[in-house]
């Protein structure tokens, strides 16, 4: 995993304040990919361009393929048709799984520092990230805590430190806590979005939910039933973001008009 | 500690309850002393012969102790590299599961003509008996990491070794204590194995010789000796990886809580 520094700002001083230019971030774009896995179509000419510095969401019924396409953008999988393209040299790309993924063997500040040190960074400097990472995600007092003794909670915060750590300009989200009761996804919510924020990269979220969609992103793109095609994209317009835009009217608005696209998409009636 | 004590509690007192329910039935019934020897004669020939009971123990358990590191060394090698390697996992692994069918004490004569009589023969033995189960869970562990994990350091860009020393090989040592421990058993075994083939007997007798030699005398007393000290060298073996594997699992793994 690469790691960007020369053409970063200074290590972000305030994380809750008005996000930076995208200056840091990626640009992405999948140009009519397709996937079959054997005889099965899972996507169908996907098109989507994300725009540096952007936060977009993917959402769709399960097995629309969602995941798929994130892990196409990640390279993970090979697209059978069409393209999808990174902007930049191919470094500085972050993933977080649904699962934490974490080495049960290690401390939680010896997981955050793993990318760095595959990647070679020293020892002092390794440390000294981890901390801070663990710090953004609040778990600055249990980097000694082995995995095992974490919640699932702090289990995902300790894999959005990691994903972090590195500094990334692309972060790919597979509902990364899609397994967590509401409160603790709320929590964690507020925490990926200011942590976006501060760090300018850009990130593609797949989730199978509306609400923590329209909460998290700018664009949102409804898939359809699989083999999944585009059948929705929007823009969010929130008066208010922030924990309180949840009981906006514009909130409500936005969650049930796409609900009604998914509707449409999942094949089941609408215009 | 309390807990390790309450542990012990139960089969320390079985164990007395059975040598007393054996010399009961030793001092009613008097058999004779050649065919079944109580426990107080058997302690008895101990401690006539303690000096070179406890320095027969001494060697018979260096050559099971050394004979076991070199399984260890050798099985954790072969099963990473057939880990490693599709090819050795295919044309060499079946064969050594095959080599393991042969009986070893079938096996033993040929040892001694490779490496003479004598000490070397024993810890070839020993080792021979104790590699296979290293080897087969070090490739088992190594084969079963986990696809998230894999797929997680494929992102990183992990190096071949970097991914061994940092993924597969935490990874699998606790299928490695659980093949290191059922080594230290054998290895016992197959150490008085090879001593009853290659030992030599005389002052500096190992605990297989013991036991032909007293067998010869119909010194059963001696022979029920001999044998305990070599179940204790397997205990003390065993007793040893077991603490070794704890230490280094405590902080993780599930099976140490």
């Amino acid at each position: 995993m690469g790691v960007q520094t020369a053409d970063r700002p200074a290590p972000r001083a305030a994380p809750s304040r008005a996000a930076p230019p995208g200056a840091g971030g990626l640009s992405l774009a999948f140009d009519r990919v397709g996937k079959r896995f054997g005889e099965r179509l899972v996507l169908s000419a996907v098109s989507l361009e994300v725009a540096p510095g952007a936060f977009v969401a993917v959402v769709g019924p399960s097995g629309c393929g969602k995941t798929t396409l994130l892990r196409i953008a990640g390279g993970l999988e090979a697209p059978s048709e069409g393209a999808a393209t990174v902007g930049g040299d191919g470094g500085g790309v972050s993933f977080c799984f649904q699962e934490a993924r974490l080495l049960p063997w290690r401390t939680a500040e010896e997981n955050v520092a793993l990318p760095l040190e595959l990647a070679g960074v020293g020892e002092r400097e390794r440390r000294a990230r981890a901390r801070a990472a663990l710090a953004e995600v609040q778990l600055g007092d249990r980097g000694d805590a082995m995995p095992a003794e974490l919640s699932g909670g702090m289990r995902m915060r300790v894999a959005l430190a990691r994903a972090l750590v590195t500094r990334p300009r692309l972060l790919l989200l597979d509902e990364p806590f899609g397994s967590l009761d509401e409160v603790t996804r709320h929590e964690l919510d507020d925490a990926l979005l200011s942590l976006w924020r501060a760090s300018g990269a850009t990130a593609l979220l797949v989730t199978h939910s509306i609400a923590e969609a329209v909460y998290l992103a700018e664009e949102v793109v409804v898939l359809s039933r699989g083999p999944g095609r585009v059948v929705a994209q929007s823009d969010v317009d929130l008066p208010v973001r922030g924990p309180e835009a949840r009981a906006t009217r514009a909130f409500q608005d936005q969650v049930v008009a796409l609900q009604r696209a998914l509707a449409a998409g999942a094949g089941r009636g609408g215009p | 500690m309390r807990r390790t004590l309450a542990a012990l509690g139960p089969p320390l007192a079985v164990v007395a309850a059975a040598l007393l329910a054996w010399q009961g039935a030793v001092s009613i019934l008097r058999p004779p002393e050649y065919l079944v020897p109580g426990p107080i004669a058997i302690t008895r020939a101990f401690l006539d012969d303690a000096a070179r009971l406890t320095g027969a123990m001494l060697r018979t358990g260096l050559a099971a102790a050394t004979g076991f590191a070199l399984a260890a060394a050798v099985g954790v090698t072969l099963g990473s590299l057939f880990a490693a390697s599709p090819f050795l996992r295919r044309g060499v692994y079946p064969l050594a599961s095959l080599l393991q069918m042969v009986p070893l004490v079938a096996l033993a004569p040929i040892l001694v003509i490779w490496f003479g009589y004598g000490g070397r023969a024993t810890v070839a033995s020993a080792a021979l008996v104790a590699l296979f189960p290293v080897l087969a869970n070090t490739l088992d562990g190594l084969r079963s990491v986990d696809a998230g994990l894999a797929e997680m350091f494929g992102l990183y860009r992990a190096s071949r070794w970097d991914r061994f020393w940092k993924l597969g090989l935490p990874w699998a040592t606790p299928a490695i204590v659980t093949g290191l421990r059922v080594a230290a058993g054998l290895s016992v075994i197959g150490a008085v194995v090879g001593e009853f083939v290659s030992g030599f007997a005389g002052e500096r007798a190992p605990l297989g010789i013991v036991i032909l030699a007293a067998l010869r005398e119909a010194r059963t007393d001696l022979v029920f000796a001999a044998v305990g000290l070599s179940a204790a060298v397997g205990f003390l073996l065993f007793g040893a990886v077991s603490a070794g594997g704890w230490l280094a699992l405590r902080r993780w793994h599930p099976s140490t809580r």
